[in-house]
């Protein structure tokens, strides 16, 4: 049996040296494959980074403090504007009833008007009367011609006084229609819709808030995502150096293999002493290699393995932050071009061109009220003169009825003339009266309107001008946070989906691990076949499990020991490798593969 | 200005991790592929901390922090030894070179920051 057996050491120890050469080329042949995953996952880092940043200004962009202060802005001028519309609508009916009460006085102008121009008939008929009456009496009637005269002037004066009067009524008449029909137009059309966006306005505020809320909200899961990441990117740095870690265990292997093959060959003539020790040295040392090849390739895939899944979760996690910022911003609208901050912006111009509007109207209704105010002044003066022709009227009664008087019996037609005229004196009082009650009416109904503008209202609260340089001013600041959100959301959402394809392309041409397990297998398969075989022809030995004791020694890693430990208890010898007492102090702080001396 | 870290390992690979981990952080790296190469470059080079390999070609971990500590540039700097091995009497061996602490790989980037910033003050 011993020629046998040494023939077979002979025949194992010549398998040795390929399986050899194919761990000498696995321990050196990953080197740049891992170098260049590094430096991808180096720029994936920098890019997941970049993705962070920016998701994190987005955050702040729409739910930060620049933004908070502009949603305040706008709610206290969504404040002021349903305010300031309020007063608009609320002063227009007052404007409507003002300017239909005075169209009801300027009505009561027109009877007083009439009886001037009947005034302005009976003297003429006077004048022509007194002429007559005068050329009748011949030398005696001289001085009535005069009167004749002067009868016929206030005549003409009463005429031109009224008339002036009656168009000045009606070019009023004509401008409080016309403004009427503003107000009421404003009222019905710009303040409805004021109101309606107002309304709008006033929903999208509490949207804003809500999507403040839910971008705070993001915000957080943005960070605990990007915690997430840092820690895909901790678990990569930790399972890229597997890599080194399998090499150096593939070299103990080699190192094993070489002073086995080194210790058969210094046997060189085996004999039937040496030979059973020899196999089944060759099996303890296969049995044990074999076990920590297999250790090497499985911890290297486990790490490839930690590496592809942490990659992938990278792309994923960076997509979801994109996405969830997308849903976010962009909320349930149909369209990914149109925000709420767009439809805001819309918005806030409307009601700004409304404003606008509403502010001309105010400006035309305040120039109605003072032209209404002029017109009555000037109606004022024509009274006042009306006034003066009515004394003037009496003056020239009562020198008629003195000329009558001298004139004797003859006289005594003049008399009656000069009757006439003193009552019509009287009647021109009744009648100004009236026109002056009617004009002192409309003064004290304009008068409470006439310095009376929209422009500054009345609790002191911001003018048109004012609102509009503020909702400009929030326009342009929603312009640019728009801008800048529709610009970041768009990189965001191209640099996470670039990232992510990059990081599947990488993932997707990894096999290093593959490729290192394939050749691995056909090693382990060559050694467990020759310890197969050594254990069928010997049996473990006592005298290896006493080496076990002392081979742990040539043992550096941890997980060495452990496999030792394994194969050790395996073979009924009980070691205590794994747990060595480990320096006093630091390592619950930085963990148990950490001292600090 | 950030600290400057040199790193000594002839894995290529792990020095790529130790740098990429402590530039993350904010630190400036300075690389040498074995403990002679560190040497040479620690004569001229003042560094803020050492993180070297143990087993390295032409001179080993060991006998680096001996250089160093028996040098004047970099003759206080904390060192710190990241290797694979645990033995208790290659720490014990390392503490007495003048090492300051001792990693296992691998290590997890915030476990080295950490000690990195504990050593470094």
């Amino acid at each position: 049996m011993t020629p046998h057996l040494c023939n077979q050491v002979a025949q194992w120890n010549s398998c040795l040296t390929p399986t050899m050469e194919v761990l000498r080329q696995l321990s050196g042949c990953t080197e740049d494959q891992f170098l260049e995953l590094g430096g991808k996952l180096q720029d994936f880092a920098f890019r997941s980074s970049g993705i962070s940043s920016v998701s994190n200004n987005l955050v702040e962009l729409v739910a930060g403090a620049e933004s908070n202060q502009l949603t305040e802005r706008l709610r206290n001028l969504f404040a002021q504007m349903n305010s300031y519309l309020d007063q608009v609508n609320t002063q227009g009916n007052q404007s409507c009833s003002t300017l239909e009460q005075i169209m009801v006085q300027l009505e009561n102008v027109v009877r007083p008007l009439e009886g001037f121009q009947k005034m302005d008939k009976a003297l003429r008929m006077l004048s022509i009367s007194t002429k007559i009456e005068s050329a009748r009496l011949g030398e005696l009637g001289a001085g009535f011609t005069t009167l004749a005269m002067d009868v016929e002037k206030l005549s003409q004066t009463v005429s031109e006084k009224s008339a002036g009067i009656m168009a000045q009524r009606q070019s009023l008449a004509q401008l409080i229609n016309g403004n009427l029909q503003m107000v009421r137009s404003t009222e019905e059309h710009q303040y409805a819709d004021a109101q309606k966006i107002l309304a709008a306005v006033g929903n999208n505020l509490e949207t804003l808030a809500n999507l403040n809320a839910t971008c705070s909200a993001t915000g957080n899961q943005v960070a605990v995502i990007s915690e997430q990441i840092s820690s895909d990117i901790g678990a990569v740095v930790a399972s890229m150096q597997f890599h080194d870690i399998t090499r150096q265990q593939i070299e103990h292997v080699i190192e094993a293999l070489e002073k086995l093959q080194q210790h058969t060959c210094d046997k060189a003539t085996p004999n039937e002493d040496t030979c059973p020790a020899l196999v089944a040295e060759i099996g303890d040392i296969c049995e044990l290699q074999t076990a920590q090849t297999r250790h090497a390739t499985d911890q290297l895939t486990k790490a490839t393995n930690t590496i592809l899944d942490s990659l992938r979760d990278i792309g994923a996690k960076q997509t979801q932050i994109s996405q969830e910022l997308q849903q976010a911003l962009m909320g349930s609208s149909d369209s990914t071009e149109t925000s709420l901050l767009d439809t805001m912006e819309k918005e806030m111009h409307r009601v700004t061109l409304i404003l606008q509007n509403c502010d001309r109207a105010d400006q035309e209704l305040a120039a109605a009220m003072h032209k209404v105010t002029s017109t009555m002044a000037e109606i004022g003066g024509f009274v006042s003169d009306i006034e003066a022709v009515g004394s003037e009227i009496d003056l020239i009664a009562l020198n008629a009825q003195i000329k009558a008087a001298h004139t004797g019996p003859q006289g005594a037609a003049l008399g009656v003339l000069a009757e006439a005229i003193k009552r019509l004196s009287l009647d021109a009082v009744i009648q100004t009266e009236a026109v002056s009650n009617t004009l002192q009416a409309i003064n004290a109904i304009t008068a409470s309107i006439a310095d009376q503008s929209f422009l500054e209202v009345e609790d002191g609260s911001q003018p048109v001008s004012e609102m509009e340089q503020e909702a400009r001013q929030i326009i342009t600041s929603l312009s640019g946070i728009n801008h800048s959100l529709q610009q970041q959301l768009s990189t965001l959402a191209r640099t996470a989906e670039s990232l992510s394809d990059e990081i599947n392309q990488t993932t997707s041409s990894i096999h290093v691990h593959e490729e290192i397990q394939q050749q691995t297998e056909q090693v382990i398969q060559a050694l467990e076949q020759v310890y197969a075989e050594a254990r069928s022809l010997v049996p473990a030995s006592s005298e290896f499990r006493d080496n076990l004791r002392h081979m742990e020694q040539r043992y550096t890693m941890e997980s060495e020991r452990m496999i030792h430990e394994m194969l050790a208890a395996r073979h009924g010898v009980q070691l205590s490798l794994q747990k060595q007492q480990t320096s006093a102090g630091s390592e619950s702080e930085y963990g148990d593969n950490v001292d600090l001396f | 200005m950030a600290k400057l870290i040199m790193t000594a390992d002839d894995s290529a690979s792990v020095r790529q991790m130790v740098s990429f981990t402590l530039k993350q952080a904010g630190y400036d790296v300075v690389e040498a592929v074995d403990g002679k190469d560190a040497l040479t470059k620690l004569g001229t080079q003042k560094v803020d901390m050492l993180i070297t390999d143990l087993n390295m070609p032409n001179l080993d971990g060991i006998g680096l922090i001996k250089g160093v500590r028996g040098g004047a540039l970099n003759k206080f700097i904390p060192i710190v030894m990241l290797t694979t091995e645990s033995q208790e009497s290659r720490k014990a061996e390392g503490k007495a070179a003048g090492a300051t602490g001792w990693i296992v790989k691998p290590f997890k980037p915030e476990q080295l920051i950490a000690v990195v910033k504990k050593v470094l003050g």
